[in-house]
């Protein structure tokens, strides 16, 4: 089972802490919550954990770091592709 | 144990290096520095490339930043090397220096000794000269109340947020309450988070200034057609997974720990207060790591995710990193690995105190690997063109 960090409970995207590749599951959090990746996540990088339509916040630490480019599933990789700076 | 051996100066403030600096006082001088420092081992030379060229606002830089490093209580004295025609003659640095703290200046001037040779015989002469007066000094018992401490992040990875920087601010916490100081600087680094920041501070007239340095900022930057979000985050920071600038900035402010932030520094502006404070600097690393030197930091903790190799002339700079690959690629210039956050073995609080201990060995005149290597570039930020 790979792992993901969640670092605050508002947050809609966890961290997993090495590669983790398409269809298999993540564990995060302190209660036994998993989320299947639907594609490859790169090490470090961010995989939604529940659907957030285009144009919402992504938050992680607690804050929103910027809004979906389009809409994304849970289990997907959230990444410049899909997520950019609300100011940018 | 908060008790250190350190140098103790004339104006009451402690050094945990007695260095002899070699700062040339314009560029066209600055290759005879190097000579003069490569005959002298124990001496170390500032890589100035200013001094002369330069509209007023820019010299006033230069000086401020050349005078600050000088005046780093790491600093025992200084040869100044000059050519004789350039904008910051040699006797302007020295008084600019002596402004800020007395201590032993000796200068050499290329048009005065006549030709590379005699200066660099002469710049020898007086070079050696100050180091041995440097070595009659010992160290005597001080207290880690007495230091600034640093804090830096660069080549930034998710694991800077998650681990390292979590870690560090464990570090800053614990300098505090040792009656310590510890900066946090880069303001662009803290867009999108300010208001995080700003909540943490002593009180609302600081938490302001806060939210101010970010806006202003963002706007001297606007104002001459440029954003900072074109160089932020780097090509390295999204390859590793850091997205957007707000996220690269959460994970950043971390390193200021949970103590109440005091005050607001301008860039270099000598440090006057005890607990967090925040230094308004850019977030190029090595004009952010010598605007704390400038501010009277001893010595700076620099976490990165990727791997930055970059040191002081002046202070010894820790590097630290979350990142087990990037520690075990890189372990030549990494002092602390803190990856056992992340997968648990052991806890934020612990690690803390083991970095402590470093810092602490690092005081009592343990070397960094960066000192090791002999990392000693520093930069000056600019205002415009030269002219």
């Amino acid at each position: 089972m790979k792992k993901a960090v969640l670092i605050d409970i508002a947050d809609n995207v966890v961290t997993v802490t090495e590669q983790v590749f398409s269809k298999e599951t993540v564990a995060y959090g302190n209660d036994g919550q998993i989320v299947t990746a639907l594609e490859d996540i790169p090490a470090y990088h961010k995989i939604a954990i529940v659907p957030i339509s285009k144009e919402q916040a992504v938050v992680k630490y607690g804050e929103e770091i910027g809004l979906t480019t389009s809409k994304v599933d849970a289990g997907q990789h959230v990444d410049v592709h899909n997520l950019a700076s609300r100011r940018a | 144990m908060s008790n250190i051996k350190a140098y103790r100066r004339k104006d009451g403030r402690i050094g945990i290096r007695n260095h002899v600096l070699v700062i040339p006082s314009t560029l066209c001088s600055a290759d005879v520095a190097r000579m003069i420092c490569a005959q002298v081992p124990e001496s170390v030379c500032l890589n100035n490339q200013n001094g002369c060229g330069q509209v007023a606002g820019d010299l006033d830089i230069t000086i401020h930043t050349l005078a600050g490093y000088a005046a780093n209580p790491n600093v025992h004295s200084v040869l100044i090397v000059g050519l004789g025609c350039e904008q910051l003659q040699a006797d302007r640095l020295e008084t600019a220096i002596l402004a800020r703290e007395e201590k032993p200046i000796l200068k050499v001037v290329i048009h005065q000794e006549g030709g590379i040779a005699n200066t660099v015989k002469k710049g020898v002469q007086l070079a050696t000269q100050l180091v041995n007066e440097a070595g009659l000094i010992n160290r005597e018992t001080c207290s880690l109340s007495d230091i600034i401490l640093g804090t830096q992040c660069g080549g930034s990875d998710p694991t800077s947020g998650l681990s390292s920087n979590l870690v560090l601010g464990n570090v800053s916490d614990r300098m505090v309450d040792l009656g310590g100081t510890a900066i946090i600087s880069e303001t662009p680094e803290f867009v999108g988070a300010e208001h995080v920041l700003a909540k943490q501070a002593i009180n609302t007239q600081v938490g302001q200034q806060i939210i101010d340095i970010v806006k202003n900022f963002e706007q001297r930057l606007a104002s001459v057609g440029q954003s900072l979000r074109e160089g932020n985050p780097s090509p390295g920071n999204i390859k590793s997974g850091i997205t957007t600038l707000e996220e690269k900035s959460l994970g950043c402010i971390h390193k200021a720990g949970t103590k109440p932030v005091m005050a607001v520094f301008g860039p270099g502006e000598p440090i006057t207060a005890k607990g967090m404070v925040v230094m308004d600097t850019v977030a190029y690393d090595v004009v952010s790591v010598g605007d704390m030197v400038c501010g009277g930091s001893q010595l700076t903790i620099f976490t990165t995710g990727l791997g930055n190799p970059i040191g002081s002339p002046v202070a010894p700079v820790i590097k630290v990193t979350g990142n087990h690959q990037t520690y075990l690629k890189n372990h030549d210039f990494i002092d602390f690995d803190t990856s056992s956050s992340i997968d648990g073995t052991k806890t934020v609080e612990q690690l803390g105190e083991e970095l402590l201990q470093l810092v602490i060995d690092v005081c009592n005149g343990k070397k960094v690997k960066a000192e090791e290597w002999g990392m000693t570039d520093i930069a000056i930020n600019h205002l415009c063109t030269y002219d």
